[in-house]
């Protein structure tokens, strides 16, 4: 799930930036060191919109640059426990699916594919499950659940987020399509 | 923490999320590109959001003036616009209480009405 | 001299020259014209014309 959060940071202002816009370095400076990041209690920072204020414009002894406190907008997003949440299947393994959330990546064990047993199928780059038939592959969309999220401070790209699709109503979004077939059918 | 504060926040539609980051990458088509999770997030975005920004929040404010409503779960709604009870159920599954039969047919026929 | 001499004591003077300085070494753009190149000459003659944009918060009164 996306928020707009409204934060405060200070950056630093190196001296060779001083002639420009205050309100725009800042800006540029805030991007270059909160987007792609991750934080454990925040989320992932995916952009930096909008400077509100600033404040201050420290100097600190032996340093020539400045440093700013400002208050400012940002893009961020959570992968929330529990939450239900669409993608599309970006990568297959033989040990599961990489599902793209958003900025970041979930995983899709084999094993939290469906109430089947799933073989990969090595030359279609394709994970099949063996009664139903079901097949999954790159470019897929899929409606899973978060059920497991560890974000990495320090390597954002290596956060793990962990999905499933064994229960109802989750699952590739042509088998929730035939579903819904199927109960309208039922319904006559 | 990576920042010092956090003064306040807002949960966001899917559709909304997509406007902000189209506004972004018009603003910033020239000397800095988009990052690689700005990339990933705007296509996921405009490849999911099944209505517009403006439809969506004013799903939402509906959702919210039903009983128990909770923002978080009126925006979840919003995003996946279910179309049948089971759907709508599974976005209940971990909550502590469960829809009767009236209230799954209220939230669906809203979802309806916006998609 | 003038009103910056009043305004700052030496050491508010030294510490604003020296700040300055090293801005201006490591590449802040230079708000006066002169031909000089040492950072601290430059520094100097912007205090001297009141254009530094620094200024001094006292901590006591």
């Amino acid at each position: 799930m996306y928020k707009e959060m409204r934060l405060v940071d200070t950056v630093r202002i190196p001296p060779g930036k001083l002639g420009s816009k205050t309100e725009d370095v800042i800006k540029e400076a805030l991007e270059e060191k909160l987007e792609g990041r991750v934080d454990k209690t925040l989320g992932s920072i995916v952009a930096v919109t909008k400077v509100v204020g600033i404040e201050g414009g420290r100097i600190l002894a032996g340093d020539g640059g400045v440093y700013y406190t400002a208050t400012f907008d940002a893009l961020v997003y959570v992968p929330e426990m529990q939450g239900i949440t669409e993608g599309n299947i970006v990568e297959v393994a033989e040990f599961g699916a990489f599902v793209c959330l958003g900025p970041l990546d979930g995983l899709l064990h084999v094993s939290q594919i469906a109430d089947d047993y799933i073989s990969y199928d090595e030359k279609n780059a394709r994970l099949v499950g063996k009664e139903s038939g079901k097949s999954l592959a790159e470019g897929d969309s899929v409606r899973a659940r978060i059920v497991a999220v560890s974000l990495n401070e320090h390597e954002p790209r290596e956060s793990k987020i962990g999905l499933t699709m064994r229960q109802t109503a989750l699952g590739k979004l042509e088998w929730l399509e035939e579903m819904r077939k199927k109960e309208a059918e039922e319904a006559k | 923490m990576i920042v010092k504060e956090v003064v306040s926040e807002k949960l966001l539609t899917l559709a909304e999320a997509k406007n902000i980051l189209n506004r972004i990458k018009r603003a910033r088509t020239k000397e800095e590109e988009l990052r690689y999770e700005q990339r990933k997030a705007l296509e996921h975005a405009n490849k999911f959001a099944k209505i517009n920004a403006k439809s969506s929040r004013a799903l939402v404010d509906e959702l919210l003036k039903l009983e128990k409503m909770r923002e978080d779960i009126a925006i979840r709604i919003a995003d996946i616009m279910p179309k049948t009870r089971d759907e709508l159920r599974s976005i209940y599954a971990k909550e502590r209480y469960t829809l009767g039969e009236e209230e799954l047919e209220q939230i669906l026929n809203l979802v309806k009405k916006y998609s | 001299m003038d009103k910056f001499d009043k305004k700052y004591t030496r050491f508010e003077k030294a510490r604003i020259i020296g700040a300055r300085g090293l801005q201006i070494a490591m590449g802040a753009p230079v708000l006066i014209s002169t031909k000089s190149y040492d950072p601290i000459d430059i520094a100097m003659l912007e205090f001297e014309k009141g254009v530094i944009p620094i200024t001094v918060k006292r901590m006591s009164k």
